[in-house]
């Protein structure tokens, strides 16, 4: 083919493939960038095109997610995976606000596990190897901080907020979220006198006079 | 709660059905019986959900890590829901008790620091005590002799020990000088309903007294040596096996070189892989020997360690292999009354608190949960010391560890303590 008509060729597939992406554009749609290069360019070998899906919140928003992203939900991988995925998946459970927390969460997640791979691999995992013994290779150490700090930011929210977070980690089957934010409402408690648990999540004191003195014993001891 | 009317029974029971019906697999049954009691008597206290705004099976997510004290303190709810089934059990501290007046009747008890009470344990039951050479099936005694009316001053052994979250107890002599056990008696506290059970007989038979203790990374019950109902039993003496309670039976181990173990009860002690035991207890000359148990192969003592094995020796009893790489062992130097952590580094003991009032003659100590459990002289007294490691800045001087006193149950004393999760709730 000569270099003319290759240029023809080029300038017509680029066209239809504009109308295709201008098609799937609704008014409500929210989709993630495509625009990461290296993590395109190293999916390439496996997919040509990133698989989407769609989800539907409680309040009826829609969120378009890369397959990768949805099935850090095990809930949604089994649907998907038993084919019931191809209209969308409905979550009568989780309302468009908490949905939209939660797929940040994921996408962050999932790409926080691809990038060790785009660096040079084969350095970061000798690195890796040969400082396991002084716990852990300083190669991977600054994005698992970086993670952990973004982590810590995300669930600064309102106790609300963090109660939907664990109902819907836990309705997602989702358990890196469970566990981040269950960990954040024991640290809530942890450090905090009775009175002041009780004053944080509205819990009565419901003991009588003689149960409350167990409390105020002077030899309180217990193991760790 | 005793106003109940009977007549509302009768119409209850169908809202008892059809409140049962939606309820969470995982909730405990108190809850069920709470609501119902919600749903019958107003004045009735009102069943608080854990975490107001969460299900109770993700609220106990949200507490499981926290510490007992504190869960403890907060309102009726978290503490029901501290002896749950499905909570995570806390340590508690398990002891061997004898009367008084009647140093024979052995009687097991548990004792809650959360709840600072002592709760007996469920006797074992009769068709198990039928099992052992026990003169009188209708008590719940052993028929163990802790005091022979010939030797006044010494009390003979009876041995016992905690491995992989079960209370074994194993070796001790009746009236007649022979062995009490011919099987283990077993206590398993969690998970489930408490209960107990028999052991499979040790290899080469039952013994009266032997060299015992838990094997490191939850490995289990480790026996060796002793003697059995014939004073000279040369094989037996050499013995060396290990039983895991999910086993059936025990897996032998490389024999010893010789009998020297034979001569008074031992305990071996469990930590990093290997079990270290002395074949003398008090302070007098003595010798040691350590059993690698990955090259599975008997060792001499590190002349250190043996040195300072002045007195009853513990370490904590890990779970797994992670646990037990960092694993600490714990001498209490009966004469000088100081408490010392063995340096693995450097083959010596550091001593951690002296305290010769309280320490002096101690008979038995056990480790966990960050606490040493000193059982002292008389079997009067536990002492807990706190051996949790703590950072202090450098340059200061570290303070001395935090003590408490646990008394046993009046006219009681101890025989010995271990550390084990606590017990499930009989109704649960």
């Amino acid at each position: 083919m000569n270099s003319l008509s290759l240029r023809i060729f080029l300038f017509f597939f680029v066209s239809s493939l504009s109308r295709v992406w201008s098609l799937q554009a609704t008014p409500r749609l929210r989709s993630i960038d495509r625009s990461d290069p290296i993590r395109s360019m190293a999916s390439a070998a496996a997919t040509t095109t990133k698989k989407m899906i769609t989800l539907k919140s409680s309040d009826g928003e829609e969120f378009e997610v890369e397959e990768a992203v949805a099935m850090e939900s095990q809930t949604i991988r089994h649907m998907i995976e038993d084919d019931c995925a191809e209209n969308g998946i409905p979550l009568p459970n989780v309302t468009s606000k908490i949905l939209s927390k939660v797929i940040e969460y994921c996408k962050k997640h999932v790409d926080a596990a691809a990038k060790p791979s785009d660096e040079a691999g084969a350095a970061a995992a000798a690195a890796a190897a040969a400082a396991a013994g002084g716990g852990g290779g300083k190669a991977s150490a600054v994005p698992e901080d970086d993670l952990k700090a973004w982590d810590a930011e995300f669930v600064k929210v309102d106790q609300t907020t963090l109660f939907d977070l664990i109902l819907a980690a836990n309705y997602l089957n989702i358990k890196g979220l469970l566990d981040l934010t269950c960990q954040t409402v024991a640290d809530m408690i942890k450090g905090k006198t009775p009175e002041e648990i009780r004053k944080t999540f509205n819990i009565k004191n419901d003991f009588t006079p003689e149960e409350e003195e167990e409390i105020r014993r002077e030899n309180q001891w217990a193991f760790e | 709660m005793a106003a109940s009317a009977t007549s509302s029974e009768s119409s209850s029971s169908s809202k008892r059905a059809r409140i049962g019906s939606h309820l969470d697999h995982e909730t405990p049954p108190r809850r069920k019986r709470a609501k119902e009691e919600e749903e019958e008597e107003e004045e009735e206290e009102e069943y608080q959900s854990l975490i107001p705004g969460l299900p109770d099976h993700l609220a106990q997510l949200c507490l499981a890590h926290l510490p007992p004290p504190l869960i403890f303190a907060v309102c009726r709810s978290w503490r029901r829901l501290l002896y749950a089934p499905s909570f995570p059990p806390f340590l508690s501290l398990y002891a061997l008790l004898y009367a008084d007046d009647e140093p024979n009747a052995v009687a097991f008890a548990c004792f809650d620091p959360v709840a600072a009470a002592w709760v007996d344990l469920p006797p074992p039951p009769t068709p198990l005590l039928q099992q052992l050479p026990n003169p009188n099936p209708n008590s719940p005694n052993l028929g163990v002799l802790i005091r022979h009316p010939s030797f006044l001053s010494r009390r003979l052994p009876l041995q016992s020990v905690a491995a992989a979250g079960h209370l074994a107890v194993l070796a001790g002599s009746t009236a007649e000088l022979l062995p009490a056990l011919p099987r283990p008696l077993v206590f398993r506290p969690h998970p489930g309903p408490p209960r107990w059970l028999l052991g499979p007989a040790p290899p080469l038979g039952p013994r009266r007294w032997c060299a015992a203790g838990a094997a490191p990374g939850g490995g289990g019950v480790f026996l060796a040596s002793g003697v059995g109902p014939r004073p000279h039993d040369p094989a037996l003496a050499r013995s060396a096996a290990l039983w895991h309670p999910r086993d059936g039976a025990w897996a032998p181990l490389p024999p010893l070189r010789d009998g020297r173990f034979s001569r008074d009860a031992a305990e071996a002690v469990g930590a990093r892989g290997k079990l270290c035991m002395v074949n003398l207890r008090g302070r007098g000359p003595k010798q040691g020997a350590v059993l690698d148990l990955r090259r599975r192969a008997w060792e001499p003592m590190p002349p250190g360690m043996l040195a300072g094995w002045s007195g009853p020796v513990a370490a904590a009893a890990g779970d797994d292999d992670d646990d037990d790489a960092e694993a600490a062992m714990y001498v209490v130097d009966e004469g000088a009354g100081a408490l010392r952590a063995y340096d693995w580094g450097g083959d010596r003991w550091e001593t951690l608190l002296d305290a010769p009032e309280l320490l002096r003659g101690a008979a038995q100590v056990a480790a966990g949960g960050g606490r040493v459990c000193v059982v002292t002289g008389c079997g009067g007294a536990v002492l807990v010391v706190d051996v949790s490691s703590s950072s202090p800045e450098p340059g200061t001087p570290t303070p001395p560890p935090r003590t408490w006193v646990v008394e046993p149950p009046p006219g009681k004393r101890v025989l010995a303590v271990h550390v084990l999760p606590r017990m499930g709730r009989p109704e649960s």
